[in-house]
């Protein structure tokens, strides 16, 4: 009996016995079934800059380096707004510490721009096919690969480094001056691979963006490691000037239109573009969101609605000569009105945005709806909807070049060769021209904030002038300068073993 | 033997077969008209509905109102009198033609059946921790989800509806603790051996038994699947040789049980006065919001179920038709549900034939909890249309500007969304005797679902005005198969029984989905109904999707279950499992469990102890996993890239790898050790049943932050983490007072559980603590933390010291630096209660019954998020506050302290129920009842929020969020009536 039952339970197994258990796969597409065409590398390619849109995000690097300066500042306000588990205020008071998060959304963002890059680099490198672009794209990640790696020196110092996408140790610390040797030499084999006009490849790594990076590398090397470079930093700007391919629009504000993608100051711009690329939440240019009152959308005609955050900081609000420097229209200050002219009520009293700001976070005298002067440097389009702006945020610009390279002909000691060159900017802005005995450092750092506020400059110049650890409007003078780096955040500290915390910041 | 003896001695002792007149001296086998009568032993009560067959035959016949039948038999047959909680009893049929029959409740249940899954076993022989429930105990009320009925029923398993009385809510069902941290925590469901079933297509009024497998050693026979414990769904069959009707019908009624504490447009005057906020905030009207957007629900449940036939085929079917109407204005569920069963035997007996197809519809109006949220803090002296001030681009609503700050009733009127879910299931189960002893069965079952969901927000709908209208479409398509087959052999020698079944389990399932959202709407008129009609479409703004998933899972199973004497007991089980979820490098994984008892009352040494009927000592060991991890999860997969790049003046599109690969990928697997007592004293009017488990779970799933590079992504899912949970469990029933005409049952559970956070973290992910309970608006801060070591459900966050006087609060400052940093920040709570317990009462006298059941919690803490940000004049003057801001001089705005950690212990008056069983003297109707029944009708605790009855699954409970849906007390008035 004994031998039914074993046939038995044979028989019953054997004929429903199905064993496989493979994933059938309807919706995305399995890796190894791509990179077939050109297309389809360049397909892989394009995330480089799709990543890119998270750069503007409050909580990414833009936020991070903007308002850890006076340039901007998202104070505590009445109604319980923006207080924001602190990071504002901490960013805003250098406060930080490695739990910040600001701080690892930024050094996220640029990790992972790197293993992105190392990525493509490895998937080009498996490549059988050939295509025609396939040498000028490999060059252009490389020097997206250099431009992640310059802002993480530029904000984190000594960071781990690896270029080989298959390596998967963790990646060992490599000083600030090694990985800038290695971007000295990665930037300058690649540049001349690519093109030489950023209309011709708009939104990519071309060959000013490339001799930008180094001119920035060059012209912190003194306040990085000691060692000035004025006369790289001036090569740098003169490889840009040279190629003829970029010129000063005659309108400052032609930079920064809904439709901004014809100037042609703009070295690198992040293209959003409201059907084409427009990410998740994280990954929309929302100025208009973050800066102005939920009434200033009857201004401009915005559908969106805004959430009264950031502001610019008084003390730096007062560098600008309202009644001349055209440039003093990137704030809206005062009394507001609609779009059609009439005052803009909130709760039966006009908007006035006040300079004064009552505080950074005082739960009991906290800043009012309507303080701080607020962001319009950018153009707000009409029927705005959607909670992403279609300009094209501006990473560099041509006016950056004649700056940096009249500031390293200043600090050279000649002030006279680089007169025309700031005036060449300040031609536009309606103030006088300089003259050589204008051009002091502290002109210098102040001219350079009223002319790229809020473009991601203020952080390095206010390191490279001496005036980051400096008492300000809510920070007091800092008892040493380690803030002048961040902490790695703490998650990446325990996340890689290899990695030493940079001074002043324990974990 | 004990046990036996004793109740064939109670059968004796009650039973009388009295011979009245034995006129006619018959032949042997002539047939003739048997009359006779069956009452209830203790009280003399005629048993109506008792069933009468004649053994072997499909003769039967079921007793009327006065427990009068009359049965063609003749002598020599056997007839069987079964009731259902009665002890059956089979007479032989001597000469006489009148019987009287004296039914004794069966108090003993010692040969209860028990479901434990591929087959069963009885209440004696079970080694297990496994509780059933019998539908003669279900409670009564608005039962919407058959869950609903193990509310309160079983230590160890907490059933909590978080989304309060929303008809379209569901249920959170937690067994023993927390035992994952990203997998699902549902218990897996089988109804009728189909493997996950789902339950809200069933109706209550259709289930016959609930059985649950609580520890590891009775669940591992479901293997990947059984980590959240086990659900057995037993439904009703027919009754051979009866053909019955049964009707029933039930109204509820609701009403809010308590609703957040704001100010009313008067006391908001006084508050602007005295906060110094000038009028500019006062509108000059006065709106209760929330009256506004709520209603008073009706429910209304009509059910039919006939059933009947032979014994060779015999069927069962039921429908059931409930209108559930929401608190919350155009909110509602509408459910049909209908079922159909027949069995039939075939091959001389050898083969028995189970169908049952299930098919239910389900047609929800939602409501948005974001509503309530606007009308508790909305401004009442706002009145709720315009005046002539009001922009023509906010239709005829008042509006103020303010961030997310919206009228409500706006909200609600602009706003539709509505659910349409419907699902088939059938089922074939084939059992064949193939010699005596051994059986095969095979059960194929097919589920199909398909949902429908679609909101439109109208014109002036008052989030993302401009768009002009809105409307979104969501469609999906599900199907399961599955086969489980198995043999069953069993033999009995020398004392010596054994039970073994050795099978092979194989289901696959596919998901299909399609989604459509557009906007720009020339007219409101379409609703969802004509999506192609918006204009975003051919602005490029509109959005489309649709995908597919599919995932197997396939098994080999056995069990061999076996005891001596009934006095020693082992069973042992085995499930090799895998699933095409889990990694390359883990396909298979195998699931042992194990568990002895031993009866101790079966022992000559206890034969003199004549107050213990029986006792049995439990110890049981089992793995069991939780495949709940999604599809493709461990797969390198490139997927398409949410924007493009732009190519040489022409937008590419991007491809991106979904997710960094792991091949290590797995289930999350359970180790749990178990021992139990049973005991039955007192004649069996005493029971009690005790447990204690301690259970870890290892290679938990989450998702890892991880170094980039070398990674892609800065985290990857993987099996990391390691969580116990230990604790007890105890329920005593019994029956303490018992007269002819009065009866006292009553039944008590208590459960205590305690967790540790052990481990998240090994040589390749590390994570130090972790931050949840995130409060997203204004604030942006985690209000919980768990750290290695540490227990789940910590509140975390700064100690509220008392109010400084000057308008501010103080707080203990840790780390000595002045200002209160996340270095002040300290445990300040624990979401999870020191033990939940339910007490169940219920009285029978005569023909009325009354029973309530009382369920409480002690020890559990409640984030009141209501009072974090809305006690104190942070928001007056966009908002409205509460009326306890008022208790203190407090005058800064919100933040978050142990201020707002309560005390959430409670104690509820879940069900009480009164009933009266009408004794009707017609041919026609056989049996009408009627009850009246409260649920939620009282709630005694120290929180000052509405309800501390909260969520405590996943990693951050107890907290009582502002977007909750009130509780109602609810009133139902039924009836029910067999033909």
């Amino acid at each position: 009996m004994m031998k039914k039952i074993l046939i038995s339970i044979v028989l019953t197994l054997s004929i429903f016995s199905c064993t496989n258990l493979d994933e059938t796969i309807y919706s995305s597409i399995p890796s190894d079934k791509f990179f077939t065409t050109e297309e389809e590398f360049l397909m892989s390619a394009g995330r480089v800059y799709s990543h890119l849109l998270g750069y503007t995000h409050y909580y990414n690097i833009w936020g991070t380096i903007t308002v850890s300066t006076d340039e901007a500042l998202s104070p505590f306000r009445q109604f319980n707004q923006w207080d924001d588990g602190g990071v504002w205020r901490d960013l805003h008071a250098h406060t930080f510490t490695p739990a910040h998060d600001n701080i690892l959304q930024t050094w996220t963002f640029l990790f992972t721009g790197i293993s992105l890059c190392n990525q493509i680099l490895y998937e080009f490198s498996q490549a059988t096919l050939d295509f025609p672009v396939k040498e000028s794209m490999i060059a252009e990640i490389k020097v997206m690969r250099a431009w992640f790696y310059f802002n993480a020196i530029d904000l984190f110092g000594n960071v781990p480094f690896t270029t080989d996408f298959t390596d998967v140790s963790l990646p060992q610390q490599k000083t600030r001056a090694e990985i800038f040797a290695f971007l000295e030499q990665e930037l300058n084999e690649n540049a001349d691979l690519l093109v030489n006009s950023p209309a011709d490849n708009y939104g990519r790594a071309t060959k000013p963006f490339a001799y930008t990076i180094l001119a920035k590398m060059y012209l912190n090397s003194e306040k990085w490691f000691g060692t000035p470079k004025w006369q790289e930093t001036i090569n740098a700007c003169d490889a840009i000037i040279n190629l003829n391919t970029l010129q000063l629009e005659n309108d400052y504000y032609a930079n920064f239109k809904s439709n901004n993608q014809g100037s042609k100051e703009n070295i690198f711009v992040i293209i959003y573009d409201k059907v084409y690329a427009n990410g998740d939440w994280s990954r929309k240019f929302r100025f208009h969101q973050l800066t102005l009152h939920w009434e200033s959308v009857r201004t401009f005609g915005i559908l969106d609605e805004t959430w009264n955050g950031f502001c610019a900081s008084q003390s730096f609000f007062n560098t600008y000569d309202l009644a001349n420097d055209y440039r003093s229209q990137t704030w809206l200050y005062g009394l507001q009105y609609e779009a059609s002219g009439a005052p803009l009520l909130w709760y039966g009293t006009q908007v006035n945005y006040t300079p004064l700001v009552n505080s950074l976070f005082d739960m009991s005298n906290p800043a009012l709806h309507n303080q701080g002067v607020r962001f319009a440097k950018y153009e707000y389009e009409n029927g705005l909807q959607g909670e992403c702006m279609s300009n094209d945020y501006v990473v560099y610009r041509y006016a950056d070049i004649l700056m940096m390279k009249g500031e390293a002909l200043v600090r050279q000691g000649n002030a006279g060769a680089a007169v025309p060159l700031f005036n060449e900017v300040r031609n536009r802005t309606g103030l006088p021209d300089y003259i050589a005995s204008d051009l002091t450092l502290d002109e210098i750092y102040a001219e350079r904030g009223r002319e790229f506020a809020w473009e991601g400059s203020r952080r390095q110049d206010m390191i490279r002038f001496g005036k980051w650890t400096t008492a300000r409007d809510f920070k007091p003078v800092e008892a040493d300068n380690h803030t002048e780096l961040f902490p790695i955040p703490a998650r990446a500290m325990t996340n890689n073993g290899n990695l030493i915390q940079n001074t002043g910041y324990t974990n | 033997m004990k046990i036996h003896v004793k109740r064939k001695f109670v059968v004796i002792l009650f039973t009388t077969i009295m011979l009245i007149g034995s006129v006619y001296s018959s032949y042997a086998q002539q047939k003739r008209t048997v009359n006779g009568k069956v009452v209830e032993a203790v009280s003399n009560a005629p048993l109506s509905g008792t069933t009468i067959n004649v053994k072997g035959t499909n003769t039967a016949v079921i007793s009327d109102a006065n427990g009068n039948f009359a049965i063609t038999a003749a002598s020599g047959d056997v007839l069987v009198f079964y009731f259902m909680g009665y002890v059956t009893q089979e007479i032989v049929l001597t000469e006489q033609s009148q019987i009287n029959v004296l039914l004794v409740e069966e108090l003993n249940k010692l040969d209860d059946v028990v479901v434990i899954g591929y087959g069963t076993t009885t209440k004696k022989e079970v080694t297990g921790s496994v509780s059933s429930i019998n539908s003669d105990d279900f409670k009564a009320g608005n039962i919407t989800d058959p869950i609903q009925l193990l509310q309160g029923q079983i230590a160890g398993l907490n059933i909590i509806r978080p989304d309060g009385g929303d008809p379209n809510g569901s249920f959170q069902i937690q067994l023993r603790g927390v035992t994952t941290m990203r997998g699902g925590t549902s218990p897996l469901i089988v109804i009728d051996g189909v493997v996950g079933g789902d339950l809200a297509s069933l109706s209550s009024n259709e289930i016959q038994s609930i059985d649950v497998l609580k520890d590891g050693s009775a669940a591992a026979i479901y293997g990947t699947r059984a980590t959240n414990g086990v659900i057995l769904i037993t439904t009703k069959k027919a009754t051979p040789g009866t053909s019955k009707l049964e009707f029933s019908s039930y109204l509820a009624f609701q009403t809010v049980d308590k609703k957040p504490d704001m100010l009313t447009a008067d006391e908001f005057r006084t508050a602007l006065a005295k906060y110094g906020m000038g009028n500019s905030a006062d509108h000059g009207a006065s709106t209760d919001w929330f009256d506004q957007v709520t209603q008073s629900p009706l429910t209304q449940n009509y059910e039919l179920a006939s059933s009947g036939g032979s014994r060779d085929l015999s069927y069962r079917a039921g429908i059931s038709w409930t209108k559930d109407q929401g608190l919350v204005k155009k909110s509602s569920k509408e459910s049909l549900r209908t079922r159909i069963n027949i069995s039939q035997m075939l091959l001389n007996d050898r083969l028995k034939l189970d169908y049952n197809a299930t098919y239910s519809t389900a047609k929800s109006a939602y409501s948005d909890t974001y509503i309530l949220r606007q009308a508790m803090f909305h401004n009442p002296t706002e009145p709720v249309y315009a005046d002539e001030n009001t922009p023509a681009q906010y239709g005829n609503y008042y509006y103020v500007g303010a961030m997310e700050y919206y009228n409500p009733v706006a909200m609600l009127e602009q706003y539709e969304d509505s659910g349409l879910r419907k699902q088939f299931t059938g089922s074939i189960n084939a059992s064949l005797s193939i010699i005596d002893g051994l059986k095969a069965n095979a059960l194929v079952s097919f589920t199909e679902t398909s949902e429908r969901y679609g909101h439109y927000y109208g014109k002036y709908y008052p989030i993302g005005i401009g768009n002009d209208g809105y409307a979104e479409t969501y469609n999906n398509h599900g199907k399961y198969k599955s086969l489980e087959t198995y043999l069953d052999y069993s033999k009995s020698f020398d004392g010596h029984k054994i039970q073994a079944i050795a099978g092979y389990s194989y289901s696959e399932q596919w998901s299909e989905s399609y989604d459509a959202m557009n906007y720009k709407f020339d007219t409101d008129l379409f609703s969802f109904y004509n999506i192609g009609a918006g204009a975003a479409l051919k602005d490029g703004l509109a959005t489309l999707s649709s995908s597919k998933s599919s995932s197997k899972l396939i098994s080999f199973f056995g069990r061999v279950m076996y005891n001596y004497q009934e006095k020693y007991l082992l069973t042992a089980s085995i499930r090799q499992e895998g699933s095409s979820r889990f990694g390359e490098n883990h396909k298979w994984g195998f699931f042992p469990g194990v568990s002895a008892g031993w009866r101790i009352s079966k022992e000559s040494f206890m034969e003199d102890v004549e107050w213990v009927n029986d006792i049995k000592l439990r110890a049981g060991f089992g793995v069991t996993g939780n495949q709940e991890i999604g599809n493709y999860q461990s797969l390198a997969i490139l997927r398409k890239g949410s924007s493009n790049f732009y190519y040489n003046g022409r937008w590419l599109s991007t491809y991106e790898p979904g997710r960094n690969p792991n091949p290590d990928l797995r289930w999350e697997k359970k180790q749990e050790f178990n021992i139990g007592l049973d005991a039955s004293m007192l004649n069996n009017r005493l029971n009690v049943n005790f447990d204690y488990y301690n259970r870890r779970t290892t290679d938990l799933l989450y998702t890892y932050s991880v170094p980039v590079p070398p990674n892609l992504y800065s985290s990857t899912f993987a099996n990391v983490g390691t969580i116990d949970n230990s604790g007890i469990e105890l329920t005593i029933s019994g029956t303490p007072y018992v007269t002819k005409d009065f009866k006292w049952n009553i039944t008590g559970t208590i459960s205590h559980n305690t967790n540790k956070l052990v481990s998240f973290s090994n040589n390749i992910y590390a994570m130090d603590a972790l931050n949840l309970g995130y409060f997203g608006d204004d604030l942006k801060i985690y209000t919980m933390r768990v750290e290695e070591g540490g227990s789940l459900g910590n509140f975390y966050g700064p100690k509220f010291l008392g109010f400084d006087g000057n308008g501010g609060a103080t707080y203990e400052d840790l780390d000595g630096v002045a200002g209160i940093t996340e270095a002040d920040y300290q445990v300040i709570g624990n979401a999870y209660p020191d033990f939940i317990f339910s007490l169940q009462n219920t009285f029978t006298y005569k023909n009325f019954d009354l029973s309530f059941l009382l369920r409480g919690s002690v020890g559990n803490d409640v984030l009141n998020q209501t009072r974090v940000y809305y006690e104190g004049p942070g928001y007056l003057g966009t908002k409205n506050i509460l009326k306890s801001s008022f208790d203190s001089d407090y005058t800064g705005g919100a933040y978050y302290s142990s201020r707002f950690i309560e005390d959430g212990s409670y104690l509820k008056l879940d069900n009480i129920t009164l009933g009266y069983n009408f004794l009707i003297k017609s041919p026609y109707i056989s049996k009408v009842r009627v009850y009246l029944t409260g649920q939620n009708l009282l709630t005694i605790t120290k929180y000052k929020g509405i309800d501390p009855e909260i969520s405590l699954s996943g990693l951050q409970p107890g907290i009582d969020y502002y977007d909750f849906y009130p509780r109602t007390k609810t009133f139902v008035l039924g009836v029910r009536v067999t033909f």
